[in-house]
């Protein structure tokens, strides 16, 4: 156990070491739009893109290439099926149906980049963390609301375009976003586009 | 390069504001908030097939009102009546008036159910008195709102119907009852009658329509 100890101590300050040395510009906060469809699980539930979304984020690069940080997102989903009957042991309901969808997510992230700092860099990275996911299922008049948190991936891909020496630059990626399956529910998962812009701090 | 970062946010921003207005599927009138609910007791299911027979009452019962020296209370009663017979009758029963109800295989009970609710609505509190003159942008004198308030009021109705087999009876204590086969349920609230009355045989019709093991063989 206390090596367990001293290897994390030796991680953590190598760490606060290589984000120390970093000038101010080697990190910034990321705000972006967010379109999102569903993919594996969740499309059983919702058929419908989501127009309403956004990302807020924060990077710190390690070094040239490596950043790590964080990242809070949100998609929101609707859609109206008609008139529908669903059946049951011991019978039925019937009325219009509306179903409301709402994920949220929370991730450690860390990002590699390719190319030189001040030019467009392409990246690849991962987000590792957990995902809330909201149900409202509406039919006539009764409602019928479920929520569970659960472990959550996505992996990504994107590019970090600097809008001249301004300090902003377009942030624009495609996730994958993966909740593992919780509370009886099977694994939901989600493309997500998302474009906006990167402020550096 | 200044103004083209700038006109890049502006158009970034506009564009999340038309994007966020995007028509989104919610309920858009009174009548997407019907519901209609049918329960039935699986192990007595065959007691349908069974049946030959059914009658009704003349008249629709209302909790709490004395519908047998006053039928026919409210304009639906008539369509909930014939609605529930013309379903029956379709689904290979024969109708037994109501005067030898004793001999029909199943019976079936209407029931009309209306509550209206009444309420204030104020906003005084929040845009005349607190947010506004919080911060002196309108009113005189300060602190000193024009109050706006109103009374709403809305009116939800159900119409329940019960098949109950005539033919049999369960024992509890002393008691005995009569076994009921079958429940429908039309719950939504209320517009004009014409609306209402639509609104009604559709939904008993649809009663009907999601309970297939209600025929005779």
């Amino acid at each position: 156990m206390k090596k367990i100890h001293k290897f994390l101590m030796v991680v953590a300050l190598m760490i606060i070491s290589l984000t120390s040395s970093q000038a101010q510009d080697d990190k910034f906060i990321g705000v972006s739009y967010s379109m999102a469809s569903p993919s594996n699980g969740m499309s059983n539930y919702m058929s419908n893109a989501s127009f309403t979304g956004g990302n807020i984020e924060y990077r710190q690069f390690l070094n040239n290439n490596l950043s790590v940080g964080f990242n809070f997102g949100m998609n929101t989903f609707n859609q109206g099926n008609g008139y529908k009957t669903y059946h049951g042991e011991q019978g039925a309901i019937s009325g219009e149906e509306f179903r409301d969808f709402a994920s949220l997510s929370t991730y450690a992230t860390v990002h590699y980049y390719f190319g030189e700092k001040g030019g467009i860099r392409p990246y690849v990275g991962m987000g590792i963390g957990a995902s809330g996911q909201y149900f409202d299922n509406q039919i006539g008049g009764v409602l019928v609301t479920d929520q569970y948190w659960s472990f959550s991936i996505a992996p990504e891909v994107g590019v970090l375009a600097p809008l001249g020496d301004s300090g902003i630059s377009l942030l624009s990626n495609v996730k994958y976003q993966y909740a593992a399956p919780n509370s009886g529910y099977q694994g939901m998962g989600m493309w997500s586009f998302n474009i906006g812009i990167a402020i550096g701090i | 390069m200044k103004i083209i970062i700038r006109s890049f946010i502006k158009v970034f921003l506009s564009s999340l504001v038309l994007i966020s207005c995007n028509n989104q599927d919610y309920p858009e009138e009174i009548s997407d908030y019907d519901t209609v609910v049918t329960k039935y007791e699986p192990s007595m299911s065959e007691q349908f097939g069974t049946a030959k027979t059914f009658s009704l009452p003349n008249y629709v019962i209302h909790p709490g009102e004395d519908s047998v020296t006053n039928p026919i209370v409210n304009p639906l009663d008539e369509v909930i009546l014939a609605e529930a017979k013309s379903q029956m009758e379709m689904a290979g029963y024969q109708y037994v008036d109501a005067n030898n109800a004793e001999s029909a295989d199943l019976v079936v009970l209407p029931y009309g159910i209306e509550v209206t609710y009444v309420g204030t609505w104020n906003m005084y509190d929040y845009w005349g008195g607190y947010w506004w003159n919080y911060w002196g942008w309108y009113g005189y004198p300060p602190y000193y709102g024009y109050p706006v308030s109103g009374v709403y009021s809305f009116t939800q109705g159900s119409v329940v119907l019960e098949i109950v087999d005539n033919r049999a009876t369960i024992q509890e204590g002393d008691k005995e009852k009569i076994p009921v086969l079958w429940q429908g349920i039309i719950n939504g609230s209320s517009t004009n009658t014409l609306d209402n009355k639509v609104r009604v045989e559709e939904g008993i019709h649809q009663m009907f329509a999601q309970s297939p093991y209600i025929q005779t063989k």
